[in-house]
């Protein structure tokens, strides 16, 4: 009986051991367990965005600005200038968030003078102020006044001495960060020092900051941090007393400086550089958890300039205007609530390499406009913990991941395109990605309502899997002397051209082996690809003749900040071609203006196909998931971006005809320059001037053009290269580059002879192409 | 009364036995549940991925396509050149890991001076990470490494492309060789000391000679440890990709181009089906091989097992 009940418990240990096991291997069950009948008690948190109550009206930038903010305790304060006919003043605005009081103290600055920095003098209740003043008399003076908590100058600091000091030593002199510590002292942070003083002007210390310094703050302890780069991010206690710093290591290469706290007990706060998620770095137990992702509370986290955290129920941030964002140049609170409390709403994942700020802000915008839907960015490559000694691996970690999870069904409902990462062509091939075409049509959207060569371009054998929101051309601009004088041209043509350039001319500027091999083949070399049986013939005599003509060109270029630029080169006749990124229309006639007096032709990219130009996604382009369950919500998204007005947008034309038209119609409206009467400027022959853009380039050498409103012969010169522009997948070409650039090195570098590289390419080449057909 | 009570014993204790015989299956079964879930979980039920995934047009759609994918790969360039350059590759590598690790492991039988240190210096490859062998033998083979400039040196005067020529098997070889040579040899010690000193005894007294000894005895008596030796050679031989990978990336020549290159490659396009079939066209091979190697291993060593 014994034996039978020991061995009973013996194997109910085993299968209830093996049962939590397996249990374990479940991602589901963790939330099970978390939601289970045993841990009814323990409730999920989650954090939304509160307006802050300053009980004062908003100032407007016509009324003034606001320049300073600052955080101690659960003060928050900043500083607003108000215009004044007389002399503008200053208002020191400090928020008490535990009373939810607000007191505003007025400053006079001296005559000419402005606050270009302010700090909180750590007193308790009666706080008050530390201003970083600037004058100019003939000469920039610097000083720092110390004001009571009724604004009362206590003590002026002239800081002469140490902008001298400064300025022999970085040849010029600035301070961009100012902290008063609860030690008394005054720290102020210049390019790659910091300087502490006491609030006598007395020179307490000097710390040298490898590299350049980033931001300084107060920890929760009192002391003074201070974030730098060297290597990656950094971050380290300022000790005046040994005048040292003792760097604080919590497992991250890169953050955003603006927010990162110091908490009492050594954690850390901090949000990364792509602006998706804040974290906590726990220092007791060495782990670090994702706080929030800004995304969450409809913020766009690129824009978040400063985090405040006061603790582990309330933050504060400050954010920069920008038109996307609701809660603009101002600081918002950040608040921890029950899950309960909000409202719930499908998830859909958009899954991406790298996030990026217009990604943000199409995502925020759908979220806001959204009741049923919410969309979370998922990221694979992580920058905050990256090892850029082993980057390779950790993108190529990265990739597959993505792959996985893509095929999974785990991923993704909505994905992120771009010229690095996973290829468009795996995705397309391995069924991944959904013809958008039938959603499009569906919202409206049909192909003539786009810009129909783009779309078309975009198309492959009849899908679109994949829709940019802008689109930009690059081409080759070039002597027609020398590229002919018709667009578009083989490898063979080019490098004729290239080889028999008129003595004294080059082909491009800063030109290298490498370079030209590339300018080549990147778009050319399926020229020597037979894609009907799948083999190549990298070992025939023409593409050994363009390695040789590589061979010929230096091996680096020296870059020359005194000598003369590319349109000086150009029209000395010194140089024959130019390559173009036209993203907007003015690029029509600067190229006219550097080929001035020139006969010359967009002649485009060899071995490229239609004209030689170009058509390249600018920006995102956003593809659905085959998988995903959400297709619908997820195809209203990618609508959603087409007319979305972004912060950073407008590197590229709208993809939408009407869109495009209204750009080309504002690009060219006829505006004059008009007198104090609003009457046209008129020329010597009695016509009106032009009003300029106001915009203009300028070169190292002094050449500079200063932009005219744009004309229809732009508007055409668009057309003439948009007709018969190619679109290519740059991420689907990579691995054949590779093995070439690869290979030819050891060519130009003199140890392989042509036919030894040519003929591995070949082997390569033929095995890559073998094992895809 | 007697006999029927001796009857009624022997039925009590013939039920008893059952009963005791049920129970230890029982009991056998659930001792053996968690290992067999584990098995399943872990190595039947992925395989059966892998089977399903091999019959399929993509691992989206999962449209049931039958055997094309197989007609497929077997048709196709690349995965012939790595079935021909692995097998050509396993052809070389494990004859001359099971023979010289043989020789090895006899030689350091005998009392030799630093026995135990020549012991040592041919373990000590197991014991350093991959990635760092493969940068000694980047530094060593590189067209500009020590063995052209020792070849140059010797008055050799064209220098061996060695990882992107044919020669390139050879360094993978070499490399294999000094991986393994050393886990074999003592695999080989271990079963050496395991033969009966008696029958060694009586073969010397008898006159016979170290040939006759080491081929009827020593020989006999190892042939189980042959046979796993070879077994783990063999599956370490189609393991190679991981050196040749580290050495010569994704798309090497396609003198060193192995099955595994073709399946990580299929992996990375997301193309599952293809690698799906490559490897159960590689399983199917090596349950064969493995399957010949136990046959004769049954003829030549039942004799002496037990």
């Amino acid at each position: 009986m014994k034996k039978k009940t020991l061995a009973m418990a013996l194997l109910s240990a085993v299968l209830l051991v093996s049962v939590f096991l397996f249990a374990g291997c479940s991602s589901d069950s963790v939330e099970n367990m978390e939601s289970g009948p045993d841990d009814e008690e323990e409730i999920s948190y989650v954090y939304v965005l509160e307006d802050l109550d300053w009980g004062v009206e908003e100032g407007d930038n016509d009324s003034g600005y606001y320049s300073s903010y600052g955080c101690y305790g659960h003060q928050i304060f900043r500083t607003y200038t108000v215009y004044d006919e007389d002399r503008d003043y200053v208002q020191l605005q400090v928020l008490d968030l535990d009373s939810d009081s607000v007191k505003t103290t007025e400053y006079m600055p001296d005559q000419n003078s402005y606050i270009s920095n302010a700090a909180i003098i750590p007193e308790g209740d009666s706080a008050g102020f530390a201003l970083l003043e600037t004058y100019y008399d003939g000469e920039t003076h610097y000083s720092v006044k110390l004001l009571d908590g009724n604004g009362a100058v206590v003590n002026e600091i002239p800081l002469d001495d140490l902008m001298s000091w400064l300025e022999e030593k970085y040849g010029y002199a600035y301070i961009s960060e100012m902290v008063f510590g609860t030690d008394g002292y005054i720290y102020l942070g210049s390019e790659s020092d910091v300087i502490v003083l006491d609030t006598e002007g007395v020179w307490v210390a000097q710390i040298g900051i490898p590299n350049w310094l980033n931001s300084l703050g107060l920890s929760g302890d009192g002391r003074v941090y201070a974030t730098y780069y060297d290597s990656g991010y950094q971050l380290a206690f300022v000790d005046p007393e040994t005048e040292t710093l003792q760097k604080l290591d919590f497992g991250v290469t890169s953050f955003s400086s603006g927010t990162v706290n110091v908490l009492e007990d050594g954690s850390v706060v901090y949000g990364d550089s792509s602006g998706l998620n804040m974290y906590r770095y726990d220092a007791q137990s060495g782990e670090t958890e994702v706080l929030f992702d800004w995304v969450s509370l409809d913020v766009v986290g690129y824009n978040v300039d400063a985090v405040y955290y006061l603790d582990e129920d309330n933050l504060v941030v400050k954010v920069y205007d920008y038109a996307a964002n609701s809660y603009s140049d101002t600081m918002a609170r950040v608040v921890r609530r029950e899950s309960s409390e909000v409202a719930e709403k499908i998830i859909l994942t958009l899954a991406l390499f790298f996030t990026d700020s217009d990604t943000q802000e199409y995502v925020v915008a759908f979220n806001k406009a959204n009741d049923q839907y919410r969309i979370e960015i998922k990221t694979y490559l992580d920058y905050t913990t990256i090892d850029y000694n082993n980057y390779m691996t950790y993108y190529e970690d990265a990739v597959t991941r993505m792959q996985n999870d893509l095929v999974s069904g785990e991923g993704a409902d909505i994905i992120m395109l771009t010229d690095y990462g996973v290829s468009a062509g795996t995705l397309i091939g391995s069924g991944l990605l959904e013809d958008l075409i039938p959603y499009l049509d569906e919202r409206g959207y049909t192909r003539d309502k786009f810009v129909t060569q783009v779309y078309d371009a975009l198309m492959e054998e009849g899908k679109l899997y994949s829709l940019p929101v802008e689109f930009s051309l690059s081409t080759v601009y070039a002597l027609t002397d020398v590229a002919g004088t018709e667009p578009g041209w083989t490898l063979a043509e080019a490098a004729e051209a290239i080889q028999n350039l008129p003595e004294g001319m080059q082909w491009m500027q800063y030109e290298t082996r490498s370079n030209i091999l590339n300018e080549i083949l990147t778009y050319g070399y399926d020229s020597f690809i037979n894609e009907e049986d799948n083999t190549c013939s990298f070992d025939s005599e023409e593409f050994k003749a363009l390695l040789e003509l590589a061979a010929a060109f230096p091996e680096e270029y020296e870059y020359d900040m005194e000598g003369a630029s590319e349109p000086t080169m150009i029209q000395n006749g010194q140089l024959a071609a130019s390559e173009a990124y036209i993203y907007d229309l003015e690029e029509f006639q600067l190229y006219r203006a550097i080929f001035e007096g020139k006969d010359y032709i967009a002649v485009g990219y060899p071995g490229l196909g239609g004209n030689g130009t170009l058509i390249s996604g600018s920006g995102s382009a956003y593809a659905i998931s085959s998988r995903s369950e959400y297709k619908d919500a997820a195809a209203d998204f990618i609508v959603s971006t087409l007319t979305a007005d972004t912060t950073w947008g407008g590197f590229g034309f709208s993809i939408l005809q009407e869109e495009l038209d209204q750009y080309f119609e504002e690009e060219t409206a006829v505006e004059y320059l008009l007198d104090e009467n609003g009457e046209p400027y008129l020329d010597e022959n009695g016509a009106p001037v032009l009003s300029g853009t106001g915009s203009g380039i300028g070169y190292q050498d002094g050449w500079e053009y200063w932009y005219e409103p744009c004309t229809e012969q732009d508007i055409e010169e668009f057309y003439e290269l948009l007709n018969g522009a190619v679109a290519v997948n740059a991420a689907d070409n990579s691995e054949i580059l590779a093995i070439i650039e690869e290979e030819a090195e050891s060519f130009f570098s003199g140890q392989k002879s042509v036919d030894d590289v040519a003929a591995i390419i070949q082997n390569r080449v033929s095995l890559y192409l073998s094992e895809n057909s | 009364m007697r006999v029927i009570h001796k009857k009624n014993t022997t039925t009590s204790s013939k039920q008893k036995l059952g009963r005791q015989k049920r129970k230890v299956k029982r009991l056998s079964a659930a001792f053996i549940a968690p290992s067999l879930l584990g098995v399943l979980a872990f190595f039947f039920l992925p395989f059966a991925v892998v089977i399903a995934y091999s019959v399929v047009d993509n691992p989206v759609s999962m449209n049931f396509v039958g055997l094309d994918n197989f007609t497929r790969i077997l048709k196709n360039a690349a995965f012939l050149r790595a079935v021909r350059n692995t097998l050509h590759f396993s052809v070389i590598a494990v004859p001359l890991a099971v023979g010289l690790s043989l020789l090895l492991a006899l030689v350091l039988q005998w009392k030799i001076p630093l026995r135990s240190q020549f012991r040592t210096f041919f373990l000590s490859p197991m014991m350093v990470p991959v990635a760092s062998v493969v940068l000694v033998w980047q530094v060593l083979f590189d067209y500009n490494g020590a063995v052209n400039q020792w070849l140059a040196f010797l008055g050799v005067e064209n220098k061996v492309d060695w990882l992107k020529s044919s020669q390139g098997i050879f360094v993978i070889v070499i490399l294999f060789l000094w991986k393994n040579l050393g886990y074999n040899m003592i695999l080989f010690m271990a079963a050496l000391s395991n033969i009966p000193r008696d029958l060694i005894e009586v073969a010397v007294l008898e006159k016979a000679s170290q040939f006759q000894i080491f081929w009827h005895i020593k020989l006999r008596y190892m042939t189980s440890t042959l046979l796993f030796v070879t077994i783990m050679s063999l599956i370490n031989s189609f393991k190679v990709f991981r050196e040749v990978y580290l050495l010569t990336g994704d798309n090497p020549t396609d003198w060193i181009y192995m099955l595994q290159h073709y399946m990580n490659n299929m992996f990375r396009k997301l193309n599952y089906q293809n690698l799906s079939a490559a490897a159960i066209l590689m399983s199917l091979f090596m349950i064969v091989v493995i399957g010949i190697l136990f046959l004769i291993e049954n003829y030549f060593g039942k004799d002496v097992e037990g």
